[in-house]
């Protein structure tokens, strides 16, 4: 198959980047197999691969083999559709949103430059838990959706539903997802982002077929479903295809009812910028100007194998020119931008500017990452963008070891380019050991990394089977214990004590960060989770990869101000691995009640101060009824009513418990539970000849429970096996000082 | 618990070591030697082998300070007494000041053997009056990414006082020793940071290498301008200087007069009650 190009002068595209209302950014959502990925190839493939037309050179091609697209696509970061509707020329910037629901946190930093998205939902599924997953996160990141019901043809050929039935059907998936909206969009927003079937704002068709239809057209062709059913039974779906193109009703839908940048940026950037709106920079913010000063943020990181670290992001004020220096806050350096790019079709190619509300792609900024903002040098103080939320974590890992030692350090630095790229996976390198560790959200995502590494290096590597993460976490809170550092000469008095689920979210979800004024931190967590004054106060670090706090309570001590650094140093290397079994400790407050410190800066560094920050955090650990936290996977299951029982025996057989069951209006079951991530290997299989195949189910991430009581000792020391730790509970007498 | 830990200092270079070490380390049940803390100007357990007559044991930093010195105990246990020595005075060292409260609260008798200190020695040797010695600090290399103040913090309270500083030089992790010039780019970046015009070409330093051992060289010249010298070295920033140590700097170690006067007038500067 291929596609037709449409080539176009690039001055004649930068002339239509000028104009917002001739803009539009957005993403395409899914659950896992409604079809996203064929939604995007179909309007591709209508719209043509937009390409750079060279004067007097003659066109070399007219199509591109879809084959060679597609291997484009995939590395794609952005993707340019160019379109004509009521006489005007559109750029439509598709950005790249992952598939599965294993990279939720693709999803999230890709929303950030999306002003709209195109949900996809399966007719027949309707709509899924990650079609709720990824909706919640469209919400949160101000991102307006319209509807596309994909798939009618299963209605037809497999359901045999009639055309009333169908009509029913796609208002009832529509009702469903207008609750999803009613749910979780800002209150401003819950009603006029309802999508409507009578205003166009939902569409219906079939990606694969490549038709697509709203009602107004419907009613415009004065048309029924039947007319639908009839193509369907005459096997003349083609026809459909020619007369309502899915890709022109899908990018009519988009125009007409996703707000152009300078729209959107009106109410987006006082919800995802915490600056003073009133400032200049606030106001150009607001406006999308392209004549206010930079800001950019950045959405994703590739490596391109020639010109090296390329970052992908939005303009949202100012104007981006090849040379200008920028700040990108957060890590706190000035760099110049070496070549800007834009995106035609799939490809990058060389501009001299990039102005506000347009993706921009930028080499020379190496050290950005994605959810950094990019500011003009004059802008240093201003706040960045919000954080980013992702609600996964790596709870699986794998070790990986080359085949041929010699090739270790190139493996590394390719898996460290996979983490600058995609930052749910974690990567750790043991240095006394030399092994390599590598966590992801699940085993589909780590299996994808480890192919893009080897189609990469080229190396030979050794894959691990697939471990589980856990978390070693308190129940109790400790009494103070003595951490002595080696020479005896420095000493810490700790507590510890378990965080509340109300503090552990405020941290997840960056609402309270380490680096935020500490009076508005304070603040937060005395108004919504009752913090003491004083604790709130004296944070000293927030570790927002495991969710700990470190506090200071101490008062008038000597030296310590030169100490700090060390005792944060301690407390987050304490953090990435507890004393139970090495794994990362979760949920945890510690807290600093007095200090002895030597005088002299040599007999109190980092080598004398971390172990006994280590020492004395480890020693109250071990006190405060210690525990191991596995991770729970939420799992959705849609099965004919007779085939509940086995589901639910399946789910309730590997430790899981069913939260909920429902019955649909297609007389399907929908059972929600939960069940363990280390017993959810096997599932599909067992899934599948339970309900002889009749069963679709997705997996994610759930939340971190503590493991069952009778469970606790053996899964410790299993680890501890594992990782070629002695096979015996850890002791508390084993930090504090005694004489062998 | 019946034993005996010795704590013995051998002094800084081999001469210095005292009658009472030799006694005690010939008739203690084991030797322990580490040769971390500081450098003699031979390897100090071979020379020990050869005064003493036996083997000795070389301890390492980590078998002392995360071990706790299980290794001395057990050896006070099976022999009834042991020593650990060190190089210049032993208590200057945190571990072994540390070993010695252990040992005690296990029951043992502890004693500690003096050596020549660097701080006796470099004071002395530089003529300055011990009397007016103020706390020591060492000049510490950036580690985690804190820079220590703690050196210029000593040097200018004790300046405010009219009191000498004795400056020590830190160890880097792998062994090596700060030299003088490093130790000056130290309090430089400190100055730089803090600007209080203490640091510049009017405050003189006495820079000393090689303490007590054949080739030892002593120089003074302005703070700023380090001279080249063999580790392991210390820096003395005199306080007030009375006529008969201003009269040795000149003589003994050809200190400049006009450095020596700008010198005091820099220190009157930063005097609290001049």
């Amino acid at each position: 198959m291929s596609v037709r190009v449409v080539e176009k002068r690039i001055e004649d595209i930068l002339e239509i980047m000028r104009n917002p209302s001739q803009i539009r950014n957005v993403g395409t959502l899914a659950h896992v197999d409604h079809g996203k990925t064929t939604t995007t190839d179909s309007l591709l493939m209508g719209a043509g691969l937009l390409s750079p037309k060279v004067a007097g050179k003659a066109l070399a091609l007219d199509y591109v083999e879809i084959e060679q697209i597609r291997q484009m696509t995939v590395k794609a970061a952005n993707i340019s559709l160019y379109f004509e509707y009521g006489g005007k020329p559109y750029l439509i910037n598709f950005v790249d949103t992952p598939g599965h629901v294993d990279f939720t946190g693709h999803v999230t930093r890709s929303l950030r430059v999306m002003d709209g998205a195109l949900v996809v939902v399966d007719a027949v599924e309707g709509v899924m838990t990650q079609t709720e997953t990824v909706v919640k996160q469209a919400m949160e990141e101000m991102v307006r959706p319209v509807l596309f019901i994909n798939k009618i043809d299963r209605l037809i050929k497999e359901l045999r539903l009639s055309p009333q039935d169908i009509g029913n059907r796609i208002v009832y998936i529509t009702k469903e997802f207008n609750s999803l909206i009613d749910s979780y969009a800002p209150p401003e927003f819950k009603e006029k982002w309802k999508v409507s079937v009578n205003k166009g704002q939902v569409a219906f068709g079939s990606a694969l077929s490549k038709w697509g239809l709203t009602i107004p057209m419907m009613q415009e062709k004065g048309i029924k479903f039947s007319y639908i059913m009839d193509a369907y039974e005459r096997n003349a779906v083609d026809e459909l295809a020619q007369e309502f193109p899915l890709y022109r009703t899908l990018l009519t839908m988009i125009i007409e009812h996703i707000p152009p940048p300078d729209v959107a940026q009106k109410y987006r950037v006082p919800k995802l910028w915490k600056g003073d709106l009133n400032s200049p920079v606030g106001k150009a913010l607001l406006d999308a100007d392209p004549n206010g000063p930079l800001v950019i943020a950045i959405s994703k990181i590739n490596k391109d194998p020639h010109a090296g670290l390329i970052a992908t992001g939005r303009v949202f004020s100012g104007t981006i020119r090849e040379g200008d220096e920028v700040y990108i806050i957060g890590q706190k350096i000035t760099k110049r931008v070496l070549q800007t790019y834009l995106y035609m079709g799939p490809n990058r190619i060389i501009v001299p500017e990039v102005t506000a509300g347009n993706i921009v792609a930028l080499m020379g900024v190496d050290e950005a990452r994605a959810g950094d903002t990019l500011v003009a040098t004059s802008l240093k103080d201003i706040p960045p963008f919000e954080k980013m939320r992702y609600v996964s974590e790596p709870v699986v890992t794998v070790a990986i070891e080359p085949k041929n030692p010699n090739d270790l350090a190139k493996l590394v630095e390719g898996l460290r380019d996979l983490v600058i790229e995609d930052p749910t996976l974690s990567l750790k390198i043991d240095e006394e050991t030399g092994q390599i560790l590598l966590s992801g959200v699940g085993t589909l995502h780590l299996e994808i990394a480890t192919w893009l590494l080897k189609d990469r290096t080229g190396l030979d590597f050794v894959v691990s089977q697939p471990l589980v993460r856990f978390r070693e976490t308190v129940r109790a809170r400790s009494q103070v214990f003595e951490g002595k550092s080696p020479n005896k000469h420095n000493r810490l008095y700790i507590s510890v004590e378990p965080l509340d689920e109300e503090s552990i979210s405020l941290i997840q979800y960056s609402e309270v960060t380490e680096d935020m004024d500490p009076r508005e931190r304070a603040r937060i967590l005395r108004e919504k989770a009752n913090w003491d004054t004083d604790e709130a106060r004296g944070i000293w670090a927030i570790d927002n990869q495991y969710i700990n706090v470190l506090i200071d309570k101490t008062s008038g001590i000597q030296h310590l101000r030169e100490i700090r650094d060390y005792i944060v140093q301690g407390f987050r290397w304490s953090m990435s691995a507890g004393p139970l079994a090495q794994e990362p400790i979760r949920g945890v407050k510690v807290i600093l009640h007095d200090a002895v410190v030597h005088e002299d800066p040599a007999h109190r560094g980092p080598a004398q101060i971390m172990p006994a920050t280590k020492n004395a955090i480890f020693a109250s650990f071990l006190s405060a009824n210690p525990t191991l936290l596995e991770p729970l996977l939420l799992i959705d299951a849609k099965t004919t009513v007779d085939n509940m029982g086995p589901v639910t025996s399946v789910i309730t057989r590997h430790r899981g418990r069913v939260i909920d069951v429902t019955q649909t209006e297609t007389m399907e079951v929908v059972v929600k539970g939960e069940i363990p991530v280390i017993e959810s290997f096997n599932i599909s299989d067992e899934l599948r000849s339970a309900t002889t195949g009749r069963v679709f189910w997705s997996l994610q991430f759930s939340r971190w429970a503590p493991v069952p009581e009778s469970l606790r000792e053996s899964l410790i020391l299993s680890i501890r096996e594992k990782k070629g730790l002695p096979k015996e509970l850890p002791k508390i007498e084993d930090y504090i000082s005694t004489i062998a | 618990m019946n034993g005996t830990l010795y704590i013995v200092g051998i002094g800084l270079a081999p001469g210095q070591i005292t009658q009472e070490a030799i006694d005690v380390l010939r008739g203690v049940g084991a030797v322990f030697v580490e040769e971390y803390t500081s450098m003699f100007e031979v390897k100090p357990s071979e020379y020990l082998t050869k005064i003493i007559g036996k083997p000795v044991i070389l301890v390492n930093r980590r078998e002392l300070e995360e071990g706790s010195g299980g290794a001395l105990i057990k050896a006070i246990k099976e022999h009834g007494s042991a020593a650990l020595v060190t190089v210049g005075d032993p208590m200057l060292a945190t571990t072994h000041s540390a070993l010695l409260v252990t040992a005690v609260e296990m029951g043992f008798r502890v004693k500690v053997i003096n050596g020549i200190s660097i701080v006796c020695s470099a004071v002395s040797q530089a003529g300055l009056s011990p009397y007016k010695l103020g706390p020591v600090a060492t000049v510490t290399y950036e580690r985690g990414g804190v820079l220590s103040r703690r050196a210029y913090d000593t040097l200018l309270s004790n300046l405010s006082n009219g009191l000498h500083t004795l400056l020590l030089l830190d160890i880097k992790d792998d062994g090596g020793f700060m030299s003088v010039k490093e130790a000056v780019e130290v309090l430089t970046r400190i100055e730089d940071e803090v600007k209080l015009g203490l640091i510049n070409d009017d405050l003189a330093a006495v820079f000393e290498s090689r303490v007590g051992w054949v080739n030892q060289v002593i120089k003074v010249t302005p703070v700023v301008r380090p001279p080249n010298l063999s580790p392991p070295s210390v820096i003395i920033v005199p306080g007030l200087l009375n006529p008969v140590e201003s009269e040795f700097l000149k003589l003994i170690h050809g200190a400049d007069d006009d450095l020596l006067r700008r010198h005091v007038k820099q220190v009157k500067l930063f005097l609290r009650n001049p």
